[in-house]
């Protein structure tokens, strides 16, 4: 006679549930994976709703910049209603900015977004952002009388660093300036950090392997933690004639209140981004609070949906215990290890100078690529060997110097190398591949290189000045006494340089009308400025104000540092507006300077995904921990030494993630060398000193947890007639 | 077996003993002196507070005043590290399934009793070994865990001699032993009290280990009855 499929009613799930609950009570250990559960499900929550984030964050900067955007008289527009011009400039760190000229011709339209009213001529609005980094550069006065912030919603983020400058005098005439019929199009190439944005999808990719990988990992792992005493506990109910939806029932009672305050705590980043802006870490980024809220409901599904994957995995990676399956040890596999233990260093040492050596750029990539795979494929087992070893090499020592927690732990570590190696092996891969990414990304193209190179040389003792109008008088008079100022004039490939005879012979040009060569003997500054070889025009003026060309050069006499924020103030009140003054190099610098914002948000999310994957594996570790500590517990409690436990911990959980945070930081050194020694990469010491200093905080974290629970376990243990 | 002198200094005194768990009275005035040398094996019903009994004499349960000595120390006067420290000095436990660490060898898990201790690691791994030696346990430098159940008991009563207590514990000592191996841990347990003059007492289900004891008591309703022990 076969039964009938019984379904639980509702009073039975109830009641499975409930058991679930209370057997989560009653276990052993069963803290720590409380804390696995919650920390698993806190990172997915927080990984879904960084996605949400990445999109309003791109959805609202986009909306903004384009509501700032100019209408432009000839898009249907006939009207002139006001002059615009566009222009970009740097603070002392070279991050370029926008400035945006403006001048209303009627007086009803209205000012641009961000902005209570049109700014008087000579006056200037500043975002807040730019307020705060300028703060030193004189950049409150720089454009002119400050008339008040940009508000936040005329800013592509809270930390955008913006200027809209209405100039002193009027923008009529002016050729570079464009009539405008208002503010409101689509988004324009140019105007403010959205031109700096990489595409959305490069972002959410970044989401996706840095943090939604590591936090799936976690899934799987704190679904695992403990497995052992929940598989027997289900084989248990299986034989009492548990159906399988009764048994998924008590799975889920046991994890739902981690899981659902997992949930919670990893909402709360994105519930504090509702309300206030929130400026992301190692990035120049602010998170618009309204950008968020705006998509709150979409943030509590990503909450929800994190609970609904969590507990899905818990009862899916929860196994049935087959009956009949083999209770023996596997055999390991030492022909995989050997071969592990002398590939490793092979991939490794191919990764990092094999590409030097190759002949062709092909090959070059292809051993980088191959050698870095097959490093971190290899290392797993080239760790679990080195955990062995030391391992048994701790243990022999205990016998010599140190105490019986360093026996224990010594073979403990050596009979389960696979858990300590797991721990190590993410941590170190983590560093590895978040310093991998740092450095390709914090390669410089060949032109920044140059004029980083430049910049180095000259510094800030040579000025560019470009100006759309002569250059004034006033500018000239307005120098300070060091300066000299050398006029420039080009005609077809020749470069004339005018200047006083006193000027002219500061930079060791002859006090006359005669071509030269800046090799002969010139100020090097000059090769800098205009070209190795350039044939240059001197030509002898009696005055510096008396002669006005569009474009010059502004040097210290003797090489000493100009006051370029005070310089860039005067050219902005005596010449025309859009004037660019600059040091050498600065757009290329600027252009890096993009590239290595942008890279910022791998190293962010890189060192976010190594923490998370620390995390996950130090509590599964911990787990494993707790679970032999109970072994020692009877010992320990008749020795009348509980504090052991301090120890065992110590040796277990400190020093491995202690050795992981310096074994990655090593393996990253040496990934880096050939990179580095060209110049064109530069390592780290943010992503050194983050990833030496997480695993140390998770060890010593782990090292006190560990010894207290192992210590609060063996406390509670009973003879009770095992 | 020759009786030791009961009377003259006893290693183990339960005076009255009684134990409450809620409405549940456990022991109801057990008393029982047991000298150097002595062995005592209690038997009795699962359920009738074997293992609380041995909780007691440990202090991991605190016993009311005066209802507990060992070594000559009221149990309940001792709290914290002079507990531990009490504890450490007079009071060994073999279990059922040995509680050993099976990642360590044997003499390693001897050794640790001593190293816990505060022995000096040569010195502590020389008297692990001659230990050892004793219980029959030699030339094997396999893990605990690969040992038989036999000498993995022998390996618990050897780490039990470590630190030369006055009162050994035991606790279903041969339960998971075959026949033979039964045999062989029961004649050296019941061996130790002499050879090493300290006490044991013994809780078991099995009658025919209880019968090597000098004394048999069945632990009944919270008392404890005299058994008839086979001459």
């Amino acid at each position: 006679m076969t039964r009938a499929p019984r379904r639980a009613g509702l009073g039975a799930r109830w009641h499975m549930l409930r058991i679930g609950r209370a057997a989560r009570r009653g276990t052993a250990g069963s803290g720590t994976r409380w804390m696995a559960l919650l920390f698993a499900t806190a990172v997915l929550c927080l990984a879904f709703t960084a996605l949400v984030a990445v999109y309003a964050g791109y959805a609202g900067t986009q909306e903004r910049t384009g509501a700032r955007s100019p209408e432009r008289v000839t898009d249907g527009h006939t009207t002139t209603r006001a002059r615009y011009l566009l222009k970009h400039d740097t603070l002392d760190d070279a991050r370029s900015y926008t400035v945006a000229f403006v001048e209303p011709v009627d007086a009803a339209v209205a000012p641009p977004p961000g902005l209570t009213s049109w700014p008087a001529p000579g006056q200037a609005v500043l975002s807040p952002a730019l307020l705060k980094a300028g703060a030193g550069q004189h950049i409150a006065d720089r454009y002119g009388t400050l008339a008040g912030t940009i508000g936040p919603q005329g800013l592509a983020s809270p930390s955008e660093r913006f200027a809209y400058v209405r100039p002193a005098h009027t923008m009529r005439g002016m050729t570079e300036a464009r009539p405008i019929h208002g503010f409101g199009a689509a988004p324009e190439w140019g105007n403010g950090d959205f031109t700096n944005q990489r595409p959305i999808w490069n972002l959410l990719l970044t989401v996706c392997g840095f943090l939604l990988l590591p936090a799936a990992a976690c899934v799987v792992l704190a679904a695992r933690i403990g497995a052992d005493e929940r598989d027997r506990r289900t084989a248990l109910v299986s034989a009492l004639g548990a159906l399988p939806s009764h048994r998924r029932l008590i799975v889920i009672g046991e994890a739902a209140l981690p899981v659902v305050v997992g949930a919670v705590v990893g909402a709360v980043p994105a519930a504090v981004g509702c309300l206030i802006d929130v400026p992301v870490p190692v990035v120049d980024f602010t998170l618009h609070a309204p950008d968020l809220a705006a998509y709150a409901l979409w943030l509590v599904g990503m909450a929800v949906l994190s609970v609904v994957v969590m507990l899905t995995a818990v009862t899916v990676l929860h196994r049935r215990r087959r009956p009949g399956a083999s209770t023996r040890p596997r055999a390991s596999r030492p022909a995989l290890t050997r071969f592990a233990c002398w590939a490793c260093p092979l991939f490794l040492l191919a990764a990092s100078y094999g590409p030097g050596l190759a002949p062709s750029p092909t090959l070059r990539v292809l051993l980088q690529v191959v050698g870095t795979l097959g490093g971190f494929a290899t290392l797993p087992s080239l760790l679990a060997a080195a955990c062995k070893a030391a391992g048994s090499a701790l243990a022999e020592l205990s016998r010599r110097r140190a105490g019986p927690s360093a026996l224990i732990a010594g073979r403990w570590m050596a009979a389960h190398a696979a858990t300590t190696a797991r721990l190590v092996c993410s941590v170190v891969i983590a560093i590895g591949l978040t310093g991998e990414t740092q450095l390709w990304m914090s390669r410089m193209a060949e032109p920044v290189r140059q004029a980083t190179a430049v910049h180095a040389m000259v510094g800030e003792s040579l000025l560019r000045v470009s100006s759309p109008r002569r250059i004034t008088p006033a500018f000239v008079e307005s120098l300070p006494e060091q300066a000299v100022l050398l006029s420039l004039e080009e005609d077809k490939g020749a470069i004339t340089v005018l200047g006083t005879c006193s000027d002219l012979k500061a930079v060791r040009l002859p006090c006359r009308s005669t071509a030269v060569t800046p090799a002969d003997g010139a100020d090097e500054r000059l090769r800098y400025a205009l070209g190795r070889g350039t044939d240059l025009n001197t030509a002898v003026i009696a005055q510096a104000s008396a002669h006005t060309g569009r474009a010059a050069l502004v040097l210290s006499r003797g090489g000493t540092a100009l006051d370029v924020a005070g310089i860039k103030q005067t050219a902005n009140r005596t010449l025309a507006p859009g004037t660019d003054v600059s040091t050498l190099g600065t757009e290329w610098i600027s252009g890096g300077m993009v590239l290595r914002d942008q890279s910022g948000w791998l190293l962010f999310f890189g060192l976010l995904g190594t923490s998370v994957l620390a995390v996950g594996f130090a509590l599964n570790t911990q787990a494993e921990f707790l679970r032999q500590g109970r072994a020692a517990a009877p010992l320990a409690v008749l020795c009348g030494r509980r504090r052991v436990f301090y120890g065992l911990s110590g040796w277990s959980l400190l020093a491995p993630l202690l050795a992981s945070g310096a074994v990655g930081v090593l393996i990253y050194s040496w990934l880096a060398g050939p990179l580095i020694a060209d110049g064109y990469a530069q390592t780290s010491p943010t992503l050194m000193s983050v990833s030496l200093g997480v695993s140390a905080a998770l060890g010593l974290v782990l090292w006190v947890c560990g010894g207290t629970s192992a210590a609060r376990i063996s406390g509670r243990w009973r003879p009770n007639g095992d | 077996m020759v009786h030791p002198n009961v009377d003259a200094h006893p290693v183990l005194r339960l005076n009255g003993l009684s134990y409450s768990i809620g409405e549940r009275r456990l022991l109801n005035g057990v008393t029982l002196d047991l000298a150097s040398g002595e062995a005592v094996a209690v038997t009795g019903p699962s359920g009738s507070g074997k293992s609380t009994l041995l909780s007691l004499i440990l202090g991991l349960i605190t016993p009311n005043r005066d209802q507990v000595w060992v070594a000559g120390s009221d149990m309940s006067a001792l709290r914290g590290k002079r507990l531990a420290r009490h504890r450490a000095q007079h009071l060994s436990m073999v279990f059922q399934f040995g509680e050993l660490l099976p990642e360590l060898t044997p003499v390693e898990n001897v050794a640790l009793a001593g190293l816990l201790a505060g022995e000096p690691g040569r010195s502590a791994y020389e008297r692990a070994a001659g230990l050892l030696r004793e219980v029959g346990v030699t030339g094997t430098t396999a893990t605990t865990g690969e040992l038989s159940g036999g000498e993995r008991q022998r390996t618990a009563l050897a780490r039990a001699l470590m630190n030369r207590p006055s009162l050994i514990l035991a606790d279903e000592p041969t339960g998971s032993l075959d026949t033979a191996a039964r045999s062989s841990v029961a004649d050296l347990l019941f061996s130790l009290p002499q050879r090493w003059g300290c006490g044991l007492l013994v809780v078991t289900h099995d009658p025919s280990i209880a019968a090597r004891a000098h004394r048999h008591f069945s632990l009944r309703e919270g008392l404890l009855h005299d058994e008839q022990v086979a001459a």
